[in-house]
Protein backbone atom coordinates (compact mmCIF):
# COMPACT_ATOMS: atom_id res chain seq x y z
CA UNK A 1 0.00 0.00 0.00
CA UNK A 2 1.64 3.60 -0.86
CA UNK A 3 -1.12 6.50 -0.60
CA UNK A 4 1.68 8.74 -1.82
CA UNK A 5 1.44 10.48 -4.65
CA UNK A 6 4.56 12.45 -6.33
CA UNK A 7 3.25 16.09 -6.12
CA UNK A 8 -0.20 18.46 -5.78
CA UNK A 9 -1.44 18.23 -9.91
CA UNK A 10 -1.40 13.97 -9.40
CA UNK A 11 -2.99 14.33 -6.08
CA UNK A 12 -5.96 16.40 -7.62
CA UNK A 13 -5.73 14.94 -10.91
CA UNK A 14 -9.89 13.82 -10.96
CA UNK A 15 -11.00 16.80 -9.27
CA UNK A 16 -13.29 17.96 -12.56
CA UNK A 17 -16.10 21.08 -12.71
CA UNK A 18 -18.95 20.98 -10.09
CA UNK A 19 -17.34 18.66 -7.57
CA UNK A 20 -18.38 19.03 -3.67
CA UNK A 21 -15.23 19.99 -1.64
CA UNK A 22 -14.28 19.90 1.85
CA UNK A 23 -11.93 22.40 2.81
CA UNK A 24 -9.88 21.87 6.00
CA UNK A 25 -8.40 24.49 8.23
CA UNK A 26 -9.89 27.57 10.52
CA UNK A 27 -8.42 30.48 10.22
CA UNK A 28 -4.60 30.76 9.80
CA UNK A 29 -4.24 27.34 11.12
CA UNK A 30 -4.33 23.81 9.21
CA UNK A 31 -5.60 24.95 5.58
CA UNK A 32 -4.99 22.51 2.98
CA UNK A 33 -3.54 25.82 0.84
CA UNK A 34 -1.19 23.84 -1.48
CA UNK A 35 -3.89 21.47 -2.97
CA UNK A 36 -6.31 24.69 -2.79
CA UNK A 37 -3.89 26.60 -5.06
CA UNK A 38 -3.35 23.89 -7.32
CA UNK A 39 -7.10 23.35 -7.59
CA UNK A 40 -6.88 26.76 -8.86
CA UNK A 41 -3.96 26.75 -11.11
CA UNK A 42 -5.64 23.32 -12.57
CA UNK A 43 -8.70 25.98 -13.48
CA UNK A 44 -11.59 23.56 -11.95
CA UNK A 45 -15.24 25.70 -11.75
CA UNK A 46 -18.47 25.84 -10.51
CA UNK A 47 -17.51 24.21 -6.77
CA UNK A 48 -18.88 23.87 -3.81
CA UNK A 49 -17.08 24.44 -0.79
CA UNK A 50 -17.35 23.48 2.36
CA UNK A 51 -15.52 25.27 5.51
CA UNK A 52 -15.05 26.91 8.18
CA UNK A 53 -14.58 30.95 7.00
CA UNK A 54 -13.32 33.11 4.39
CA UNK A 55 -9.43 31.59 4.37
CA UNK A 56 -10.91 28.80 2.70
CA UNK A 57 -13.51 30.19 0.73
CA UNK A 58 -11.30 33.42 -0.53
CA UNK A 59 -9.04 31.64 -3.49
CA UNK A 60 -12.21 30.37 -4.90
CA UNK A 61 -14.63 33.43 -4.96
CA UNK A 62 -11.48 35.63 -5.81
CA UNK A 63 -11.41 33.62 -8.93
CA UNK A 64 -14.98 32.34 -9.55
CA UNK A 65 -14.48 29.18 -9.19
CA UNK A 66 -16.95 28.52 -6.54
CA UNK A 67 -20.78 28.05 -7.51
CA UNK A 68 -21.90 27.78 -3.83
CA UNK A 69 -19.91 28.05 -0.60
CA UNK A 70 -21.08 26.52 2.75
CA UNK A 71 -19.71 28.20 5.81
CA UNK A 72 -19.48 29.52 9.15
CA UNK A 73 -18.77 32.31 7.82
CA UNK A 74 -19.92 33.17 4.59
CA UNK A 75 -18.86 36.94 5.54
CA UNK A 76 -15.46 38.29 6.60
CA UNK A 77 -14.50 38.54 9.72
CA UNK A 78 -11.72 41.23 9.65
CA UNK A 79 -12.16 42.88 5.87
CA UNK A 80 -16.13 44.46 5.43
CA UNK A 81 -14.53 45.26 2.10
CA UNK A 82 -14.29 41.67 0.60
CA UNK A 83 -17.87 40.99 2.40
CA UNK A 84 -19.09 43.91 0.38
CA UNK A 85 -17.75 41.54 -2.90
CA UNK A 86 -18.86 38.09 -1.89
CA UNK A 87 -22.44 40.08 -1.22
CA UNK A 88 -22.53 41.37 -4.77
CA UNK A 89 -21.72 38.32 -5.96
CA UNK A 90 -24.60 36.65 -4.27
CA UNK A 91 -26.73 39.48 -5.08
CA UNK A 92 -25.74 39.32 -8.96
CA UNK A 93 -26.97 35.10 -9.28
CA UNK A 94 -22.90 34.56 -9.26
CA UNK A 95 -22.75 32.64 -5.83
CA UNK A 96 -25.37 30.74 -3.57
CA UNK A 97 -23.98 31.09 0.24
CA UNK A 98 -25.01 28.92 2.87
CA UNK A 99 -24.39 30.26 6.60
CA UNK A 100 -23.98 27.28 8.99
CA UNK A 101 -23.22 27.31 12.76
CA UNK A 102 -19.23 25.97 13.27
CA UNK A 103 -20.53 22.59 15.30
CA UNK A 104 -23.54 22.19 13.25
CA UNK A 105 -21.36 21.86 10.06
CA UNK A 106 -18.52 19.99 12.31
CA UNK A 107 -21.46 17.34 13.60
CA UNK A 108 -23.18 17.11 9.89
CA UNK A 109 -19.53 16.38 8.42
CA UNK A 110 -18.99 13.96 10.96
CA UNK A 111 -22.68 12.05 10.86
CA UNK A 112 -21.30 11.40 7.19
CA UNK A 113 -18.19 10.04 8.08
CA UNK A 114 -20.00 8.23 10.44
CA UNK A 115 -22.52 6.94 8.35
CA UNK A 116 -25.21 8.82 10.43
CA UNK A 117 -27.68 9.81 7.49
CA UNK A 118 -29.32 12.68 10.24
CA UNK A 119 -29.57 14.28 13.91
CA UNK A 120 -31.83 16.09 16.09
CA UNK A 121 -30.77 19.38 17.27
CA UNK A 122 -32.20 22.03 19.71
CA UNK A 123 -29.41 24.44 18.29
CA UNK A 124 -30.93 27.09 15.65
CA UNK A 125 -34.63 26.63 16.85
CA UNK A 126 -36.65 29.82 16.16
CA UNK A 127 -33.91 31.39 13.97
CA UNK A 128 -33.34 31.15 10.20
CA UNK A 129 -30.82 28.01 11.18
CA UNK A 130 -33.78 26.01 12.13
CA UNK A 131 -36.40 27.54 9.37
CA UNK A 132 -37.55 24.81 6.84
CA UNK A 133 -36.31 21.71 9.24
CA UNK A 134 -38.28 19.25 10.50
CA UNK A 135 -38.84 19.28 14.11
CA UNK A 136 -39.62 17.27 16.81
CA UNK A 137 -39.71 17.71 21.03
CA UNK A 138 -37.79 15.83 23.24
CA UNK A 139 -38.01 15.96 26.49
CA UNK A 140 -40.12 19.07 26.25
CA UNK A 141 -37.60 20.45 24.07
CA UNK A 142 -38.26 21.68 20.04
CA UNK A 143 -35.09 20.17 18.21
CA UNK A 144 -34.87 21.04 14.60
CA UNK A 145 -33.26 17.17 12.02
CA UNK A 146 -29.90 18.26 10.46
CA UNK A 147 -28.72 16.30 7.71
CA UNK A 148 -25.30 14.98 6.73
CA UNK A 149 -23.66 16.75 4.27
CA UNK A 150 -21.67 14.72 1.41
CA UNK A 151 -18.70 15.89 -0.76
CA UNK A 152 -17.08 14.45 -3.44
CA UNK A 153 -13.35 15.43 -2.06
CA UNK A 154 -12.36 16.37 1.19
CA UNK A 155 -8.78 18.01 1.14
CA UNK A 156 -6.95 18.17 4.57
CA UNK A 157 -3.50 19.25 5.68
CA UNK A 158 -1.49 17.08 8.35
CA UNK A 159 2.08 17.49 10.06
CA UNK A 160 3.57 14.04 9.65
CA UNK A 161 2.14 11.27 7.19
CA UNK A 162 3.00 7.89 6.36
CA UNK A 163 2.54 6.02 2.73
CA UNK A 164 -0.49 4.34 4.72
CA UNK A 165 -2.39 7.56 5.17
CA UNK A 166 -1.74 7.73 9.13
CA UNK A 167 -1.18 11.82 9.86
CA UNK A 168 -0.22 13.70 12.90
CA UNK A 169 -1.29 17.27 13.22
CA UNK A 170 0.19 20.33 15.27
CA UNK A 171 -2.25 21.72 17.88
CA UNK A 172 -5.36 23.44 16.90
CA UNK A 173 -4.42 22.76 13.46
CA UNK A 174 -6.98 19.57 13.94
CA UNK A 175 -9.84 21.63 13.45
CA UNK A 176 -11.59 20.46 10.76
CA UNK A 177 -8.82 18.22 9.17
CA UNK A 178 -10.27 15.26 11.47
CA UNK A 179 -14.13 15.25 10.79
CA UNK A 180 -13.74 15.78 6.94
CA UNK A 181 -10.93 12.76 6.94
CA UNK A 182 -13.40 10.09 6.04
CA UNK A 183 -16.08 12.40 4.78
CA UNK A 184 -15.97 12.69 1.68
CA UNK A 185 -15.69 10.44 -1.17
CA UNK A 186 -11.60 10.91 -1.84
CA UNK A 187 -9.69 12.60 1.09
CA UNK A 188 -6.34 14.14 -0.12
CA UNK A 189 -3.93 15.44 2.55
CA UNK A 190 -0.76 17.63 2.71
CA UNK A 191 1.24 16.84 5.13
CA UNK A 192 4.70 18.97 6.30
CA UNK A 193 6.88 15.65 5.94
CA UNK A 194 6.41 12.08 4.95
CA UNK A 195 7.85 9.61 7.32
CA UNK A 196 8.52 6.09 7.76
CA UNK A 197 5.51 3.91 8.32
CA UNK A 198 6.77 3.24 11.99
CA UNK A 199 7.64 6.52 12.55
CA UNK A 200 4.47 7.76 14.24
CA UNK A 201 3.97 6.47 17.35
CA UNK A 202 0.29 5.05 17.74
CA UNK A 203 -0.94 7.02 20.14
CA UNK A 204 -0.23 9.98 17.98
CA UNK A 205 -1.93 9.37 15.21
CA UNK A 206 -4.61 12.03 14.55
CA UNK A 207 -6.35 10.85 11.41
CA UNK A 208 -6.17 7.05 11.15
CA UNK A 209 -5.06 6.26 7.42
CA UNK A 210 -8.61 4.20 6.64
CA UNK A 211 -9.73 8.14 5.93
CA UNK A 212 -7.09 8.74 3.26
CA UNK A 213 -6.58 8.07 -0.04
CA UNK A 214 -3.61 10.34 -1.09
CA UNK A 215 -0.74 11.99 0.41
CA UNK A 216 1.60 14.49 -1.03
CA UNK A 217 4.46 16.39 0.64
CA UNK A 218 3.58 20.48 0.65
CA UNK A 219 5.57 23.28 2.71
CA UNK A 220 3.18 24.90 4.64
CA UNK A 221 1.80 28.44 3.78
CA UNK A 222 0.40 30.27 6.79
CA UNK A 223 -1.90 32.81 5.99
CA UNK A 224 -3.08 34.92 8.23
CA UNK A 225 -6.72 35.66 8.78
CA UNK A 226 -6.42 39.31 7.14
CA UNK A 227 -5.05 37.90 4.36
CA UNK A 228 -1.55 38.47 4.31
CA UNK A 229 0.86 35.22 4.43
CA UNK A 230 3.65 34.83 7.17
CA UNK A 231 7.35 35.33 5.73
CA UNK B 1 -13.15 49.20 30.57
CA UNK B 2 -16.06 47.09 29.18
CA UNK B 3 -13.71 44.70 29.40
CA UNK B 4 -12.53 45.24 32.66
CA UNK B 5 -15.66 44.85 33.82
CA UNK B 6 -16.42 41.45 31.74
CA UNK B 7 -13.52 40.50 33.77
CA UNK B 8 -14.56 40.34 37.16
CA UNK B 9 -17.62 37.70 35.91
CA UNK B 10 -14.48 35.20 35.60
CA UNK B 11 -14.39 32.93 38.67
CA UNK B 12 -11.84 30.41 39.99
CA UNK B 13 -12.44 27.31 38.62
CA UNK B 14 -14.71 28.90 35.85
CA UNK B 15 -14.18 27.04 32.13
CA UNK B 16 -14.73 30.40 29.77
CA UNK B 17 -15.48 31.14 25.95
CA UNK B 18 -14.51 34.49 25.23
CA UNK B 19 -16.44 35.78 21.60
CA UNK B 20 -15.10 37.42 19.00
CA UNK B 21 -14.05 40.95 19.58
CA UNK B 22 -14.99 42.69 22.55
CA UNK B 23 -14.71 40.07 24.72
CA UNK B 24 -11.22 38.60 23.28
CA UNK B 25 -10.08 42.08 24.88
CA UNK B 26 -10.93 40.61 28.36
CA UNK B 27 -8.13 37.98 27.71
CA UNK B 28 -5.63 40.84 28.97
CA UNK B 29 -7.39 41.25 32.52
CA UNK B 30 -7.71 37.70 34.06
CA UNK B 31 -6.05 37.61 37.71
CA UNK B 32 -2.74 35.14 37.04
CA UNK B 33 -3.32 33.53 40.75
CA UNK B 34 -6.47 31.88 39.69
CA UNK B 35 -7.62 28.89 37.75
CA UNK B 36 -10.08 30.73 34.88
CA UNK B 37 -9.65 28.18 32.25
CA UNK B 38 -10.23 29.59 28.51
CA UNK B 39 -12.13 27.71 26.32
CA UNK B 40 -11.23 28.41 22.72
CA UNK B 41 -13.64 27.06 19.95
CA UNK B 42 -11.21 26.27 17.51
CA UNK B 43 -9.46 23.77 19.47
CA UNK B 44 -7.78 24.98 23.06
CA UNK B 45 -8.54 25.03 26.81
CA UNK B 46 -6.64 26.99 29.29
CA UNK B 47 -4.45 29.43 26.38
CA UNK B 48 -3.50 33.09 27.73
CA UNK B 49 -3.10 36.17 25.80
CA UNK B 50 -2.36 37.50 22.57
CA UNK B 51 1.07 37.64 21.22
CA UNK B 52 1.46 41.02 19.65
CA UNK B 53 4.87 40.00 17.52
CA UNK B 54 4.42 38.01 14.62
CA UNK B 55 8.20 36.96 14.59
CA UNK B 56 7.06 34.89 17.74
CA UNK B 57 3.67 33.57 16.38
CA UNK B 58 2.68 30.07 15.42
CA UNK B 59 -0.51 29.61 13.25
CA UNK B 60 -1.17 26.45 15.20
CA UNK B 61 -1.44 28.43 18.24
CA UNK B 62 -4.33 30.90 17.36
CA UNK B 63 -7.06 31.73 19.48
CA UNK B 64 -10.74 31.90 17.81
CA UNK B 65 -10.34 35.13 16.45
CA UNK B 66 -7.09 33.92 14.76
CA UNK B 67 -4.49 36.13 16.57
CA UNK B 68 -1.27 33.91 18.09
CA UNK B 69 -1.64 33.18 21.49
CA UNK B 70 0.32 30.45 23.80
CA UNK B 71 -0.84 27.85 26.06
CA UNK B 72 -0.63 27.63 29.35
CA UNK B 73 0.39 24.77 32.00
CA UNK B 74 -2.45 22.32 31.93
CA UNK B 75 -3.26 23.02 28.38
CA UNK B 76 -5.27 20.78 26.00
CA UNK B 77 -5.76 21.00 22.33
CA UNK B 78 -8.43 18.96 20.40
CA UNK B 79 -10.63 19.35 16.87
CA UNK B 80 -13.55 21.34 16.31
CA UNK B 81 -15.85 18.69 16.60
CA UNK B 82 -14.95 17.99 20.15
CA UNK B 83 -14.62 21.52 20.49
CA UNK B 84 -18.19 22.13 20.07
CA UNK B 85 -19.37 18.56 21.52
CA UNK B 86 -18.04 20.72 25.42
CA UNK B 87 -19.92 24.16 24.16
CA UNK B 88 -23.21 22.13 22.93
CA UNK B 89 -23.26 19.28 26.06
CA UNK B 90 -23.43 22.65 28.69
CA UNK B 91 -19.61 22.26 29.83
CA UNK B 92 -19.01 25.91 29.70
CA UNK B 93 -20.07 27.73 33.03
CA UNK B 94 -20.03 31.26 30.45
CA UNK B 95 -19.80 32.75 27.40
CA UNK B 96 -18.86 36.22 26.76
CA UNK B 97 -20.43 37.33 23.65
CA UNK B 98 -20.71 40.55 21.23
CA UNK B 99 -23.94 41.91 19.62
CA UNK B 100 -25.45 43.86 17.61
CA UNK B 101 -28.46 43.64 19.68
CA UNK B 102 -30.46 41.94 22.54
CA UNK B 103 -33.60 42.19 23.44
CA UNK B 104 -35.52 42.59 26.35
CA UNK B 105 -36.20 38.70 26.43
CA UNK B 106 -33.30 38.14 26.01
CA UNK B 107 -32.93 37.07 22.16
CA UNK B 108 -29.52 37.77 20.53
CA UNK B 109 -28.76 38.82 16.98
CA UNK B 110 -25.29 39.27 16.57
CA UNK B 111 -24.17 37.97 12.75
CA UNK B 112 -25.55 39.57 10.44
CA UNK B 113 -26.17 43.04 9.23
CA UNK B 114 -29.83 44.12 7.60
CA UNK B 115 -30.30 43.12 4.36
CA UNK B 116 -27.41 41.04 3.87
CA UNK B 117 -27.20 37.41 2.26
CA UNK B 118 -23.74 36.53 4.14
CA UNK B 119 -23.10 37.07 8.05
CA UNK B 120 -20.71 35.34 10.47
CA UNK B 121 -22.79 32.93 12.68
CA UNK B 122 -19.92 30.91 13.35
CA UNK B 123 -20.08 29.29 17.05
CA UNK B 124 -22.22 32.28 18.40
CA UNK B 125 -25.42 30.14 18.41
CA UNK B 126 -23.98 26.80 20.01
CA UNK B 127 -22.40 29.06 22.78
CA UNK B 128 -25.61 31.24 23.12
CA UNK B 129 -27.33 28.16 23.65
CA UNK B 130 -24.88 25.57 25.01
CA UNK B 131 -23.15 27.74 28.22
CA UNK B 132 -24.65 27.79 31.75
CA UNK B 133 -24.38 31.70 31.78
CA UNK B 134 -24.28 34.16 28.42
CA UNK B 135 -22.63 37.62 29.28
CA UNK B 136 -22.88 39.98 25.99
CA UNK B 137 -20.06 42.42 26.17
CA UNK B 138 -20.71 45.50 23.96
CA UNK B 139 -21.30 49.33 23.53
CA UNK B 140 -24.82 50.99 24.84
CA UNK B 141 -25.39 52.43 21.65
CA UNK B 142 -24.25 52.00 17.45
CA UNK B 143 -21.87 53.92 15.91
CA UNK B 144 -25.22 56.22 14.81
CA UNK B 145 -26.33 56.75 18.95
CA UNK B 146 -29.44 54.11 17.99
CA UNK B 147 -30.21 51.61 21.38
CA UNK B 148 -28.89 47.88 20.66
CA UNK B 149 -30.68 47.04 23.78
CA UNK B 150 -34.29 46.95 22.27
CA UNK B 151 -38.09 45.54 22.89
CA UNK B 152 -37.88 43.09 19.48
CA UNK B 153 -34.35 42.36 17.33
CA UNK B 154 -34.96 43.56 13.99
CA UNK B 155 -31.15 42.26 12.46
CA UNK B 156 -31.86 38.39 12.20
CA UNK B 157 -31.20 36.21 15.64
CA UNK B 158 -28.78 34.37 16.88
CA UNK B 159 -30.39 32.83 19.48
CA UNK B 160 -33.82 33.21 21.34
CA UNK B 161 -34.01 34.03 25.40
CA UNK B 162 -30.79 33.39 25.74
CA UNK B 163 -28.70 36.43 27.30
CA UNK B 164 -28.17 36.91 30.71
CA UNK B 165 -26.34 39.45 31.79
CA UNK B 166 -25.60 42.84 29.43
CA UNK B 167 -22.41 44.71 30.37
CA UNK B 168 -21.63 48.12 28.06
CA UNK B 169 -19.95 51.48 28.37
CA UNK B 170 -22.54 52.56 30.91
CA UNK B 171 -24.55 49.74 32.44
CA UNK B 172 -24.78 46.60 33.68
CA UNK B 173 -28.27 44.91 33.43
CA UNK B 174 -29.38 41.74 34.33
CA UNK B 175 -32.46 40.20 32.42
CA UNK B 176 -34.91 38.28 34.62
CA UNK B 177 -38.35 37.00 35.22
CA UNK B 178 -39.53 40.47 36.26
CA UNK B 179 -37.34 42.16 32.68
CA UNK B 180 -34.35 44.51 32.51
CA UNK B 181 -32.87 44.97 35.96
CA UNK B 182 -30.57 48.06 35.85
CA UNK B 183 -27.79 47.12 38.70
CA UNK B 184 -24.82 49.42 38.17
CA UNK B 185 -23.84 52.23 36.57
CA UNK B 186 -20.58 53.69 34.85
CA UNK B 187 -18.84 56.20 36.83
CA UNK B 188 -20.43 59.54 35.71
CA UNK B 189 -23.72 57.93 34.63
CA UNK B 190 -26.90 58.43 35.53
CA UNK B 191 -29.93 55.96 35.82
CA UNK B 192 -32.05 58.52 33.46
CA UNK B 193 -28.74 58.55 30.93
CA UNK B 194 -28.77 54.57 30.71
CA UNK B 195 -33.01 54.35 30.01
CA UNK B 196 -32.94 57.31 27.61
CA UNK B 197 -29.96 55.39 25.75
CA UNK B 198 -32.46 51.61 26.10
CA UNK B 199 -35.68 51.16 24.14
CA UNK B 200 -37.36 48.98 26.95
CA UNK B 201 -37.86 50.31 29.98
CA UNK B 202 -35.43 49.34 32.65
CA UNK B 203 -36.23 48.85 36.57
CA UNK B 204 -34.04 49.99 38.71
CA UNK B 205 -32.32 48.06 41.26
CA UNK B 206 -32.70 48.42 45.06
CA UNK B 207 -29.02 48.36 45.33
CA UNK B 208 -27.73 50.40 42.31
CA UNK B 209 -24.30 50.45 42.67
CA UNK B 210 -21.95 52.59 40.76
CA UNK B 211 -19.23 50.28 38.53
CA UNK B 212 -16.37 49.02 40.17
CA UNK B 213 -13.36 47.66 37.93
Amino acid sequence: MNKVVVNLAEAIRDIEDGARIMVGGFAASGGANNLVQALIAKGTKDLTIICTGSPEWMPFVENDRAKKVISGFTSHSLRPEITEVIEAKVRAGKLEVETVPHGILSERIRARKAGIPAFYTPIGVGTVFGEGKETKLFDGDECVLERAIEADFALIRGHYGDRLGNLTCRFVARNRNTEMAGAAEVTIAEVEEIVEVGDIDPERVDIQGIYVQRVVRAPKIVKWLDGHEAV
Amino acid sequence: MVALRVAKELKDGMYVNLGFGLPTLTSLFIPEDQDIILHAENGMLRYAGVIDDETQADADLINASGQPTSLLPGAAVFDLNESFTMIRGGHLDLAVLGAYQVSEKGDLANWQLQGYHVGGIGGAIELAQGAKRVVVAMEHTDKNGKPRIVKQCSLPLTARRCVNTIITNLAYIELGEAGLVLKEVAPGITPEEVQANTEPNLIISEDLSEMEF
